[in-house]
């Protein structure tokens, strides 16, 4: 089973955001005011994504964007113990490395 | 209630073929490395209306293979993409497989699936390479000949998957389809983040991704398809076939995109002998050229409608005229039948017009058959490494559609020959002080009752002495005899005479010129041609306008009557004994001012007992065909009228001398005569030792 490394996962960060147990169509604009905030702030950034339950490409597509927005403000950007499921949507979209997790088969 | 969408075919179908070839001289047209954004978008709206038109009538595999196309011209047309060589000939390899894919599903026969996945395959590569990086190499011609060598095998599917914007809206959710994918086989995904915007602008709820997903599977692309059910309305999805190679020497067609997009060069440089065979050229196939077949419809113009729609009023204005003169004709007096003749004149007036107006209709620009040439010269340049200028006068000069649709073939004939045999290669033309760029000149206009169609070039013209010693070397002529140049060229058109020293697939084979000039004189026209060495040569088509009426001649010959044309007819005369003459008793000639012509006894030729069977006194109608004179005696001359052709062919059999029949006024039918056919016949029964067959003449 592939696994992602743990190269790029925080768990210790003061600019934590808690992405629960559903991150779907229907949770995105909420997470997104957060993330447009934090982004805002400039600060590093750590996502709980271990929780994450159920995750759709509504969800990763956001965290893409927010990934790659981060990369270019120079704002390092972490993930908090991903769970198998997040890992699991992540790369069947195919945004590991956009998302810089980079995956071992 | 129900709506059968099947009724559209047709007018989708003639949409379609008329956008395919709006998008072909639009291709050809672009300028590469510019972006011509007016022509790009007018092939791109083409493409669009075909891929629209196409899944609304259900040809899913039409609008999978023009959905590559279109997304390609749209990188070109916002500019993302640059207008390379390669682009513009895989795309127009791309006109040609949707035409066939289009006619498959118009006749429902079978298309070339290999050919088509090929061409997909290479619109593919062009689409996952990067926006203008992506300039042809020799070596990436040849990866794609070996590919096209040694395909056979289909290992999966590519699928090209491009939601809406609203995709994710509905419900739908691309993880679960992947995940279902990954169920029927190896599934392998490649997103594209290219249009995912800033956090700022982005709306979470709205989809800006898009993947390429490769399957290696064995399944049917039903099952794929399946998966895709619920968004085909929602989506951009383009699904094609990986095919794999069953050469042990050939790369996967997967590993090969992969390494060349990549840019690596691990493959051998001199492609196999195999591969080089088949150098894939773009499209220089009778079938990519077709783009006059002959249709059952025909477009009209609303100008026409409406000046047939005109007369047809005045016809009932006239009728309604006619009609008020109270028909007791006990009562008749002279200003009725004044009103009467006038209505009759009238009524004649108002039919010609309206046969007029309706020929009209059946009236088409000749661009119809002279749209097929840019491609064509532009492929076979690329084929012969020549460089050739095609300039086309007289687009808009009108034709009847069944001369239309019958000239097509010969004028392919003999512009690829000018191509082939005319145009010299750049560096011999150099060499003889011509610029390096041939031109071959199509030029269409009316000439009395004819269309005349030129097709001149500046090539090496024809080499007079080379065609006289091949006529001998064949037996066609004797060595001491003295042609003039007409008859020289005349020879050409002897079945099966080519001087060309090498014979290539695109002319030469010397079956050729005899069918060029069959075909155009079936038309009721005829071809000549003149040459100077070294200058170039030009041929000349003469065609009548329409084959359906014709203007005649009444002649009678004992109870028959007649029709001969009379674009062919000379001039009438008595025969005067004194100046007709026998050569070796068998070929009776009349001396017309300084031309000798031969008597052709209708009579005889036809197998019809006349009483009056001397010349003296007779009528020769002098007639011409194919540059040749004849003198056809007849007992009478009556009237001339335009009559209405009736094929022969359709309604009986194929007579010698004979073009068509027509019925009289009396309701009688009356023969048309081929006049060229008639003096052809003539000369071949005059010689000894080939007494004429009457019966094979005779009047049935």
């Amino acid at each position: 089973m592939t696994k992602n490394t743990k190269e790029n996962i925080s768990t210790q960060n003061d600019n934590t955001i808690e992405c629960g147990d559903l991150l779907d169509i229907s949770m995105v604009n909420e997470i997104n005011q957060k993330l447009k905030q934090s982004l805002d702030s400039g600060n590093d950034i750590s996502i709980n994504v271990s929780n994450i339950q159920r995750i759709d490409a509504a969800g990763a597509q956001m965290l893409c964007a927010f990934y790659q927005d981060a990369k270019s403000k120079n704002i390092k950007c972490t993930w908090q113990s991903p769970s198998e499921v997040f890992l699991k949507a992540i790369q069947q979209l195919d945004l590991n490395n956009h998302l810089g997790l980079s995956c071992d088969s | 209630m129900a709506i059968d969408i099947t009724q559209f075919h047709e007018t989708f179908f003639e949409e379609s073929f008329e956008g395919l070839d709006i998008m072909e001289s639009g291709l050809l047209n672009l300028d590469i490395g510019a972006a011509d954004n007016d022509t790009i978008n007018s092939i791109f709206r083409a493409a669009h209306s075909i891929k629209g038109g196409s899944a609304t009538f259900g040809f899913t595999d039409v609008a999978e293979f023009t959905h590559g196309m279109e997304t390609l011209l749209d990188e070109m047309r916002d500019g993302t993409r640059d207008v390379t060589q390669k682009s513009v000939d895989t795309l127009l390899q791309s006109v040609d497989c949707l035409r066939e894919l289009l006619a498959a599903a118009r006749d429902k026969t079978p298309v070339d699936s290999e050919r088509v996945a090929v061409v997909h395959k290479s619109l593919e590569k062009i689409l996952s390479s990067e926006g203008g990086s992506n300039i042809s190499t020799e070596n990436d011609e040849h990866n794609e000949n070996s590919q096209t060598e040694s395909i056979s095998e289909r290992s999966g599917w590519k699928i090209n998957f491009k939601p809406h914007h609203d995709m994710l809206k509905t419900g739908n959710d691309p993880v679960r389809m992947f995940r279902e994918l990954s169920e029927l086989g190896e599934l392998t995904v490649i997103v594209d983040i290219s249009q995912l915007p800033t956090l700022a602008d982005l709306d979470p709820e709205e989809s800006y991704l898009s993947w390429d997903l490769t399957l290696k599977t064995d399944v049917e692309i039903d099952l794929v398809k399946e998966v895709f059910e619920w968004v085909i309305d929602e989506c951009d999805l383009e699904i094609s076939e990986i095919v794999s190679s069953t050469d042990d020497t050939a790369m996967s067609s997967e590993t090969q995109d992969r390494e060349n997009e990549q840019g690596t060069e691990n493959i051998s440089s001199e492609p196999s002998s195999q591969a080089k065979r088949q150098v894939a050229k773009p499209g220089v196939t009778e079938k990519s050229t077709a783009s006059t077949d002959s249709s059952a419809s025909i477009r009209v113009s609303i100008d026409k409608v409406d000046a047939l729609i005109n007369m047809v009023g005045e016809l009932v204005i006239t009728q309604s005229m006619i009609g008020q003169l109270d028909c007791d004709f006990d009562d008749f007096d002279n200003s009725r039948m004044e009103k009467l003749r006038d209505g009759l004149t009238l009524l004649e007036r108002n039919t010609r017009e309206l046969q007029e107006s309706v020929m009209r209709i059946r009236m088409l620009p000749i661009s119809f058959a002279f749209n097929r040439f840019p491609r064509m010269v532009h492929d076979l340049c690329q084929k012969l490494d020549k460089k050739i200028e095609l300039r086309t006068t007289g687009e808009n000069t009108e034709l009847d559609k069944t001369v239309m649709e019958k000239i097509g073939d010969p004028l392919v004939h003999l512009v690829r020959n000018s191509i082939d045999h005319g145009i010299e290669m750049p560096q011999a033309r150099k060499e003889t002080n011509k610029p390096e760029t041939g031109v071959i000149e199509l030029n269409a206009f009316h000439k009395g009752g004819n269309i005349i169609i030129e097709i001149k070039d500046d090539g090496a013209g024809f080499n007079k002495d080379r065609i006289k010693n091949k006529a001998i070397e064949r037996g066609l002529i004797s060595s001491d005899e003295h042609l003039s140049d007409d008859k020289i060229y005349d020879l050409i058109f002897q079945p099966g005479f080519s001087t060309a020293e090498q014979l290539s697939d695109i002319s030469g084979r010397g079956v050729g010129m005899d069918v060029v000039r069959r075909n155009i004189r079936e038309l009721g026209g005829n071809i000549d041609v003149t040459s100077e060495e070294g200058k170039g040569t030009t041929f000349t088509i003469r065609l009548p306008l329409t084959l359906a009426i014709l203007d005649g001649q009444l002649v009678c010959v004992g109870d028959e009557i007649f029709i001969t044309p009379l674009v062919s007819i000379v001039e009438s005369l008595q025969i005067k004994k004194e100046f007709v003459n026998n050569i070796a008793g068998q070929t009776e000639l009349y001396k017309v001012r300084d031309d000798y012509i031969p008597i052709v006894r209708m009579h005889e030729m036809f197998g019809i007992n006349v009483e009056k069977k001397s010349l003296e006194g007779g009528l020769l109608v002098v007639v011409e065909g194919d540059g040749k004179k004849a003198g056809l005696l007849v007992d009478e001359l009556l009237g001339q009228q335009q009559v209405v052709i009736k094929s022969l062919e359709t309604n009986y059999q194929r007579v010698d001398g004979v073009s068509g029949a027509t019925i009289l006024g009396d309701g009688t039918v009356a023969l048309i005569l081929d006049v060229d056919g008639l003096i052809d016949l003539s000369r071949n029964t005059s010689a000894p030792n080939n007494s004429p067959d009457n019966s094979v003449l005779a009047v049935a």
